[in-house]
């Protein structure tokens, strides 16, 4: 069973390495090394934009821990190691659905004498070792810190990579639990490829939202005691309030609360204890869950092989009814929308990236509400203030959807083979691009819409501003999108079977959340200089002025973006080829 | 009519080159089988031929609209049959070839019945409301061959067409196509299959390594050859007569070969 293990693993692992994009490269002489320098200004400039923010984080963990002090500090440390471990469910969460669940791989490893639960096992270790990485950066940059300013012993730093190996079970075992009830209910949807998507992602909100709520009930903390007292004080009487208020809940979450114990412990025994403590409920654990969902997983995987689909007869009365006259560009949308939300990665991933954008808005309203205490229920009605919500609404947002927007970011890749048929239809690539750039555009705006509609009830925005955000953000969106999909026709990865290891962990990934701080910059440069202006001359006409030269430079933008997209579009998806 | 002149393709990281200075026309109203051995470069040409891949030297011309040129207007005189079927499984059949009907732009009337006729000729009507992924593999082989027909092509390009058929719906293919050149219309077809090439072609070629050895008509081949297409098939490709060049091979059967294939090509448009 082990050689059989170790051989699965060894090929998932050849084969997320070996995605590779599906450009014809011409990588000699000096192409070759104006391409090398190209790719290195790139990284150091996500380096230089990253870096700050990265430590910036670790700054101040590491400033709570000097506060916090080695008293306590186990209790603390639970915290950060569940905050940290948000941030592996986050993205492991997903990975568990497209690796583990909606596999592409089901039908060929079904016939090989392998059991079902080698082949889970296996899955779940790429996913697990693929979030071992990210647990190393958020240990990195947050229980480090805290770890040094704490004036923690050796057993902190002697037990840290135990520390990164053991992040990811936790939520990777609650991830793969959920999903069991809920892929058999997924089965049951299983003529309807949009409904499972949709499943798919309430499962995932749902056990997002519920982590949240957990962690803000355990760092909620009244204000009324750090009134009048200087900012260090401040920050040691929050310190105190969350240690109170947590240190009886925390310690029923024994994985993170031994390991954390272990981790400050004085003695060598206590840490010992609580260190073989820690290590043998991940490994019981992460049996449960072996034990629990195995049995579940096969029939979950011939389930999908099954796909039974619709089996009523077509008849002449419905061809009639189907394709009503469409233009060319509404079928390409059509049929472009309709796939993707019926593959069970795709669907997903797209639809998880653009739900995010109202979910934050909800979040940090309530974020707002607690934390303002009703502080700016004077300034709401103030033109000010509705043009600096507007404006952080359109930034922050319009960002998002530059960043995250799977539609754009991954327009010819999701077309995966699919897209040397497309090659061969009479398509110019003016139309091809333009369908994808609108479809990713509409869809945003749906989105933009409804987070601008909660943004009016939660944060009082009028309405009037409303438009002038919803129309600015979809010229913005417009111009990302034609910029991430000039990113993905650049290096399209059509060889993927495996959404997160072919194309989400990919550089133009990160290439994109540039692009968004740039939105973001301009948006802020061109909105917060009349903002200012506004203070001294407190006239409409200033803010009205503002939005419109928004909304100019927006149509520029796009408009520019869009010719430059299909002017390189042509001669770069030449480069293709099968 | 197809016209393909000196075309050549190398790929990426490998020194031999795929095709070599292939040139060749198909002419209207004929139906030319395409043959070779597994890597002579088949699928490498036809990936050309349908646009998929940039022809490193040559041109390609689809009824004397330059694909290169007008690839739009190209593309849309000619309907190509892939073998490969691993492509928009997520759409239902109806969804699918509405699509390819609005792609070549047929009128939603014409679309309809021709839909209904050729869907239950090959058997898959019934079907057209489920998803492409649940179908078996010939079913997804009659999909494609039914959206390719739709717009009624001047060129109709298949590679492997009749795997995974039926013998009904392969006899019903063999007969299309017969019916396709009957019309005027241009069908180029490459088959594994020699028996139904020289059952169904007016026309054959041979590749190997990237070069085509042969092109006659099968009726000459018959008459002064005395041997099938099979036995020249295996002769020319498999190295048989090792000492002998392909085309002295060739000859010496009295098969024409490109060397004496009269020339219809214009002048030189190479890249």
């Amino acid at each position: 069973m082990f050689r059989n293990y170790f051989a699965l693993l060894k090929i998932l692992f050849v084969q997320q390495f070996r995605v590779k994009d599906s450009t014809k490269h011409n990588s000699t002489g000096k192409k070759k090394r104006r391409k090398l320098s190209s790719t290195g200004v790139m990284y150091i400039v996500l380096a230089v934009v990253f870096l700050p923010i990265l430590i910036g984080v670790a700054g101040g963990v590491y400033v709570l821990g000097r506060v916090q002090g080695s008293q306590n500090a186990d209790v603390t440390l639970t915290l950060l190691l569940l905050i940290c471990q948000a941030l592996v469910t986050f993205f492991g969460v997903p990975s568990v659905i497209t690796n583990v669940f909606a596999s592409k791989d089901g039908d060929r490893l079904l016939c090989l004498p392998m059991r079902a639960s080698t082949i889970f096992a296996a899955k779940l270790s790429v996913v697990y070792i693929n979030e071992t990485i990210t647990s190393a950066i958020t240990i990195l940059f947050v229980l480090l810190p805290f770890g040094i300013g704490s004036g923690l012993g050796a057993a902190f730093y002697l037990l840290l990579p135990l520390a990164i190996i053991l992040l990811p079970v936790l939520p990777l075992t609650l991830a793969s639990i959920i999903a069991i009830p809920f892929a058999f209910l997924l089965r049951k949807f299983s003529n309807s490829g949009v409904l499972k998507v949709i499943l798919q992602l309430v499962l995932f909100l749902s056990f997002m939202v519920v982590y949240m709520l957990v962690i803000s009930q355990l760092t909620g903390v009244s204000s009324d005691n750090m009134q009048g007292t200087d900012e260090m004080a401040m920050l040691a009487e929050f310190i105190r309030q969350i240690v109170e208020q947590s240190q009886h809940i925390v310690k029923w979450i024994l994985p993170d609360s031994m390991l954390a114990k272990a981790m400050t412990a004085t003695s060598f025994g206590t840490s010992a204890l609580n260190t073989l403590g820690a290590l043998g409920l991940n490994v019981v654990l992460f049996g449960i869950v072996l034990l629990i969902s195995v049995p579940m997983y096969k029939s979950s995987l011939i389930g999908n092989l099954e796909n039974s689909g619709r089996r009523k007869r077509f008849d002449v009365a419905e061809l009639k009814q189907t394709g009503k006259s469409k233009s060319l560009l509404s079928q390409l949308m059509i049929c472009d929308f309709k796939r993707t939300m019926r593959d069970g990665q795709l669907g997903f991933q797209m639809l998880v990236n653009v739900v995010l954008m109202p979910l934050i808005i909800v979040i940090m309203a309530v974020v707002f509400n607690q934390t303002s205490d009703g502080a700016l229920n004077d300034y709401v009605n103030t033109q000010t203030y509705q043009a600096i919500v507007a404006l952080i609404m359109v930034g922050y947002l319009g960002s998002l959807a530059g960043s995250t927007n799977g539609w754009g970011l991954y327009a010819i890749s999701r077309e995966r083979q699919s897209f040397y048929l497309l090659k061969t239809l009479p398509i110019s690539v003016k139309q091809l691009l333009l369908s994808k750039i609108l479809l990713s555009t509409i869809v945003l705006t749906v989105t933009s819409v409804v987070a601008i509609v909660i943004a009016i009830f939660m944060f009082n925005l009028y309405w009037y501003w409303a438009i002038a955000c919803v129309v600015t953000m979809i010229l913005l969106q417009f111009a990302t999108t034609c910029i991430t999909t000039y990113l993905d026709i650049r290096k399209p990865v059509l060889n993927w079977t495996n959404f997160k290891q072919g194309l989400s962990n990919s550089v133009k990934s990160w290439v994109a959340v540039l692009i968004a701080y740039a939105e973001i910059l301009l948006v802020g440069l061109f909105g917060g200089g009349f903002v200012v202006l506004y203070t001294f001359v407190p006239n409409i006409w200033v803010i009205i002025g503002m939005w419109l030269l928004l909304i100019i430079v927006s149509s520029l933008l796009a408009f520019f973006a869009f010719r430059f997209v299909v002017s390189k579009g042509e001669k770069l998806l030449d480069k293709v080829e099968a | 009519m197809i016209k393909m002149y000196d075309l050549s393709k190398t790929y990426k990281g490998s020194g031999k080159r795929a095709v070599d200075g292939l040139t060749l026309e198909v002419n209207s109203g004929e139906i030319f089988g395409f043959l070779g051995p597994n890597g002579a470069g088949k699928s490498t040409t036809i990936k050309m031929l349908t646009g998929i891949l940039k022809p490193d030297n040559g041109y390609i011309e689809i009824d004397g609209i330059n694909l290169r040129d007008n690839p739009v207007a190209a593309k849309a005189k000619m309907a190509y049959v892939p073998d490969n079927h691993e492509s928009y499984e997520t759409l239902k059949g109806i969804e699918y070839l509405n699509f390819i009907g609005a792609v070549y732009k047929v009128p939603k009337a014409e679309l309809n019945a021709r839909i209904e006729k050729y869907a239950k000729q090959f058997g898959i009507f019934d079907v057209l409301g489920n998803l492409i992924a649940t179908y078996s593999h010939g079913m997804k082989q009659k999909v494609m061959i039914v959206a390719s027909i739709l717009h009624e092509p001047d060129v109709w390009i298949l590679d492997e067409p009749l795997t995974g058929l039926d013998p009904q719906s392969a006899y019903d293919l063999k007969q299309l196509m017969r019916q396709y050149a009957d019309q005027g219309k241009t069908v180029f077809f490459s088959s594994h299959v020699i028996d139904v090439v020289e059952k169904v072609c007016d026309r054959i070629g041979i590749i190997r390594e990237g070069k085509l050895i042969v092109v006659d008509t099968l009726d000459n081949i018959r008459a002064s050859a005395d041997v099938s297409l099979e036995q020249l098939f295996l002769t020319l490709t498999s190295g048989h007569n090792a000492e002998q060049a392909p085309a002295d091979t060739a000859q010496s059967m009295d098969v024409q070969t490109t060397d004496n294939v009269p020339s219809n090509s214009s002048d030189n448009k190479g890249e």
